[in-house]
């Protein structure tokens, strides 16, 4: 009963632990809080270790894991009745100033004000994909930050692989007039 | 191909998941026509931003030590972290502690929880009602949780013991220690020899309190553990009451040489206060 147990702490910490930041950053995408972020993350590992062997192999991992965490988000969004605030029109005080100048590209890395700016630019576009409404702001994030294939995304979340390219789509066009509505055309260049 | 069926296809392109065959008929359409060539590189631009910007999360260091107790907990049954907190807690964390050099992110993002909280509380999570509830109250046990609590350091210490990241410098050596510090903090944290008073040094490691940055001093003695938690001046560590008790835990705090300092231990609280004055008087100091 003990070693079955340490053995699955052990494929615990082979397969799954390595996907952690993966499951914080589509639970914090999904609740738009950092403390309901933890809860769901922690909730989704316990079921995961208690569950790991429905698992069958390490590809599987991620694509498996984030369908938990995303269980636990839908769970914990019904129970709070936290309907889907659909608030695209979120404020815009947050907004960033699109890069003065053009100057070479390694060089902008290493800037302290660049990395400041860059800094910044990440909270003000991670705040445009949290206002996209749920089924569009997960379709995105499954995708360009848990880079996870069509094929994935469709079976994570019982949708025609069709139904899920739309959504991207629409996802990212959204997240295009948002980022030009606020920052400028010339904040995408 | 028509322009509308091909603006279908732009993001299967980008994200690689178009077959051969639809790759070379967009790519054909896409050379011929200026428009959805402009909406290709749209495309492509907002996918490149997004990618540089790594919107990724860390996750925290806090939400870790919580899984860890949490599955801990699963797997021994009932034992909780509290219990198993002090010295001797030596069974190995299932989840390890992210590498500190992601400090910025940790620092952001790391908040000391009452470290008691751990297991037990995490079986009441299991029924959402309660965890509703339970988030709400956290929430606001956050906001008002700018000031320092003696629970944060005993969740530091506990903290230290359970994710096997107790120190980032291991050496009994305070010429070892101390130099070790010089660059990773804006202060040089004291680092006396305390063995003739029988506390062994085991090492040193930078930790975050309240979103500030610690020394932590770390000494062994009849197998207790004990964090020096060492903060600059104006470190939320200065406001905390010179001893306390908490959780089976005890504290000591004082201030030296504008540094503030808090010790804490399962240790009996005398050698709390031993340390401290072998910390005010280094040992190898006193005329004997």
């Amino acid at each position: 009963m003990r070693a079955e147990l340490e053995n699955r702490a052990q494929r615990f910490r082979d397969l799954i632990e390595p996907l952690l930041n993966d499951a914080y950053t589509l639970a914090r995408f999904l609740a738009r809080d950092p403390t309901v972020a933890e809860d769901i993350v922690q909730e989704a590992s316990l079921r995961a270790f208690r569950h790991l062997e429905s698992l069958r192999g390490a590809g599987e991992a991620r694509a498996w894991l984030l369908k938990i965490v995303r269980n636990c988000f839908y769970a914990w969004r019904e129970k709070t009745g936290q309907m889907n605030l659909q608030s695209l029109d979120a404020d815009s005080s947050e907004e960033t100033r699109p890069a003065t100048g053009e100057t070479d590209e390694a060089q902008r890395d290493l800037d302290p004000q660049r990395i400041l700016e860059r800094t910044m630019k990440r909270e003000a576009v991670r705040e445009m994909i949290e206002s996209l409404p749920v089924q569009f702001r997960e379709a995105l994030v499954l995708r360009e930050l848990n880079d996870l294939s069509y094929r994935e995304i469709a079976d994570l979340t019982n949708l025609p692989i069709g139904t899920v390219m739309s959504r991207l789509a629409r996802a990212r066009d959204m997240l295009r007039k948002i980022w030009i509505e606020r920052a400028g055309e010339g904040a995408l260049l | 191909m028509n322009c509308e069926e091909l603006a279908r296809w732009i993001g299967p392109l980008l994200d690689g998941e178009l077959d051969a065959r639809n790759t070379t008929e967009v790519q054909t359409h896409l050379a011929a026509c200026p428009a959805c060539q402009r909406r290709y590189e749209a495309n492509k631009t907002l996918a490149s931003n997004i990618r540089r910007l790594d919107l990724a999360y860390a996750a925290p260091a806090s939400l870790r030590s919580r899984i860890n107790a949490a599955l801990e907990a699963e797997m021994s049954g009932s034992a909780g972290v509290g219990a198993r907190g002090g010295a001797g807690a030596g069974a190995a964390a299932v989840v390890s502690q992210p590498a500190r050099s992601d400090g910025e992110r940790v620092r952001v993002e790391e908040r000391t929880r009452r470290s008691r909280g751990g297991s037990r509380q995490w079986f009441m999570w299991a029924g959402w009602p309660v965890a509703v509830a339970a988030s709400a109250v956290l929430a606001t046990v956050l906001l008002q949780q700018r000031s320092i609590e003696a629970d944060d350091v005993v969740a530091a210490h506990v903290r230290s013991l359970l994710v096997n990241h107790l120190s980032d410098v291991v050496s009994t050596s305070h010429h070892t220690v101390k130099p070790w510090f010089a660059g990773k903090i804006d202060f040089s944290p004291p680092v006396p020899d305390l063995s003739p008073l029988g506390f062994e040094l085991v090492g040193g490691r930078l930790d975050y309190l309240q979103s500030q940055p610690v020394a932590a001093v770390i000494y062994r003695k009849h197998g207790h553990i004990i964090n020096v938690l060492i903060g600059q001046p104006g470190h939320e560590l200065g406001k905390l009451p010179s001893s306390g008790h908490t959780q089976g835990y005890s504290l000591r705090a004082w201030r030296q040489g504008g540094l503030d300092l808090v010790a804490v231990s399962d240790i009996d609280p005398h050698e709390l206060e031993n340390l401290e004055r072998g910390y005010e008087t280094p040992p190898s100091q006193t005329p004997d």
